[in-house]
């Protein structure tokens, strides 16, 4: 017993002085423990021409050049919310050049009300850039974020609600996964694979002109794009990650005032209009898993009110041109 | 005498699982501690609002950029009561825009210039402009999609119809 206290002491004092040390209040969660990732700069590339270059450096540019590789890497182990902004740009960017955007002035102003709504209910109302949102005109089910706050739907996914609260399910859903830092997740999984230097290998050789740190820098950021929207076309994140989000989702709309209970009408309908291996079908747990999971869940709400009445006329109106 | 010895036993043993369940209890408050009255704490997001109540969509008093310093007043879990080391102007932030450390210092190297530095500082403005070099992605579309366009009295009108929650903290 005496042994048991002892240990419970120094794993404690452990603790206390780990986390005294690295603890960041604001940035809580986002642990990353990345490999040396920018150890890939093949000396050997035919194209390079930074072996000769180095020879005439001074030692002490070489020296700034070494500080920038190690600064390089504490950079990367912690991504700054600016680093998550750049990063979720670039993903809204592939999202859009796959899918082209749906303009509807009165719906995207809609969409943006239930979004700040939500978002003011939520633990992180403001990130770097703030959030944003729009439609992307197809009719696969499926809705898309990215962590720099870009939050995509598209028609097909709005054709699976019936209310203003199941909209709000599927926004809340996507903030979900920005504010619980999956995309950032998904990359640092990536990066402790073998694949990620192969993938950098194969990024592409832009930025020949510069120094092989900027060079790195850039490669790394092209793959850590890979990383993300594989996860969103085809991968799909953990399912744990899914149900997470999910739970996240229900409580949100429970602090926004909306009818928690709704995110399991959205999924009955998804399941009825899904096409397998397509859209979120390909990269979700089935809305049946997903509904299943909540049923847990929704005890907590026992007591909330369903007073999707007061929303329902704005609904039709705004939605209505979307077409049913 | 037995009996004396296993209940003096038992205390000992009740005293040292006292002692590691006090030292969970420092270990956690000390993970999950609120900042301090009067620690300075430093915009991490691009612009951050200084608000009269605890809720986003309350009046804004002043804006504040990336960086700029702020001194704790009093902290509440998800807002933190500051006054504006710059201006000297006092309002709610959002707990999640602040953080303890400078945000240029945390990316190491400040001293360094041009290349050194823009390696140092991890994806940003400059990694993207580079990154566009190859032409794959359309980054007007993104900027498009940024421009948001409803504003602070809208959504308040849009959730008090919809009888919802402004999210004001009491």
């Amino acid at each position: 017993m005496k042994r048991i206290a002892k240990i419970l002491a120094a794993l404690c004092l452990t603790v206390l002085l780990a986390s005294c040390e690295s603890f960041d209040f604001a940035n809580f969660g986002f642990d990353n423990d990345f490999r040396d990732a920018y150890d890939f700069y093949d000396e050997e590339d035919p194209d390079s021409d930074w072996e000769n270059h180095d020879k005439q450096l001074s030692p002490e540019t070489i020296e700034a050049l070494n500080k920038a590789a190690q600064s390089m890497d504490y950079a990367t182990q912690k991504f700054t919310p600016e680093n998550e902004y750049y990063i979720g740009r670039s993903v809204a960017g592939v999202i859009l050049s796959r899918y082209p955007l749906y303009n509807d002035v009165l719906l995207q102003s809609y969409l943006e009300s239930i979004l700040v709504a939500l978002v003011a209910n939520s633990s992180k109302p403001e990130i770097y850039n703030g959030y944003c949102i729009a439609v992307l005109d197809t009719d696969e089910i499926n809705a898309f974020s990215t962590p720099g706050g870009h939050i995509l739907i598209t028609k097909g996914m709005i054709k699976c609600t019936s209310s203003e609260d199941e909209l709000a399910a599927v926004i809340a859903h996507e903030i979900a996964h920005i504010q619980l830092g999956h995309g950032i997740k998904s990359i640092k999984t990536s990066r402790g694979s073998r694949a990620f230097a192969d993938s950098i290998n194969a990024a592409s050789s832009i930025v020949k002109d510069f120094s092989p740190s900027v060079r790195s820098m850039v490669m790394t950021f092209e793959t850590d794009i890979n990383s993300i929207t594989e996860s969103l076309f085809n991968k799909g994140y953990s399912k744990e990650s899914e149900y997470q989000a999910d739970r996240y989702a229900v409580s949100l709309l429970y602090k926004t005032g909306y009818y928690p209970m709704a995110i399991d009408n959205m999924l009955i309908t998804m399941n009825r209009n899904e096409t397998q291996g397509t859209g979120m079908a390909k990269t979700h747990p089935t809305p049946y898993q997903r509904m299943e999971k909540l049923d847990k869940e929704f005890r907590k709400y026992r007591k909330a009110e369903d007073n999707r009445r007061f929303r329902q006329d704005r609904f039709e109106q705004r939605i209505g041109t979307v077409g049913r | 005498m037995s009996g004396k010895t296993g209940c003096r036993g038992m205390i000992r043993v009740n005293k040292k699982i006292s002692v590691a369940v006090l030292c969970l209890f420092v270990c956690t408050t000390a993970i999950f501690a609120k900042p301090k009255k009067g620690e300075r704490m430093f915009v991490n997001v691009q612009q951050a609002s200084l608000r009269v109540k605890k809720s986003s969509l309350s009046k804004e008093t002043e804006k504040l950029s990336f960086g700029d310093p702020v001194i704790i007043e009093s902290a509440d879990k998800e807002w933190f009561y500051v006054t504006s080391q710059i201006s000297g102007s006092k309002g709610w932030i959002s707990a999640n825009s602040v953080t303890k450390h400078r945000p240029s210092e945390s990316s190491g190297y400040s001293t360094l210039t041009g290349e050194l530095a823009l390696a140092g500082k991890g994806f940003t403005e400059e990694v993207e402009n580079l990154y566009k070099e190859n032409g794959v992605i359309d980054y007007s579309l993104v900027d498009s999609i940024e421009n948001t366009s409803v504003t602070t009295n809208q959504v308040t009108t849009f959730i008090i119809e919809g009888n919802l929650s402004t999210g004001e903290q009491k």
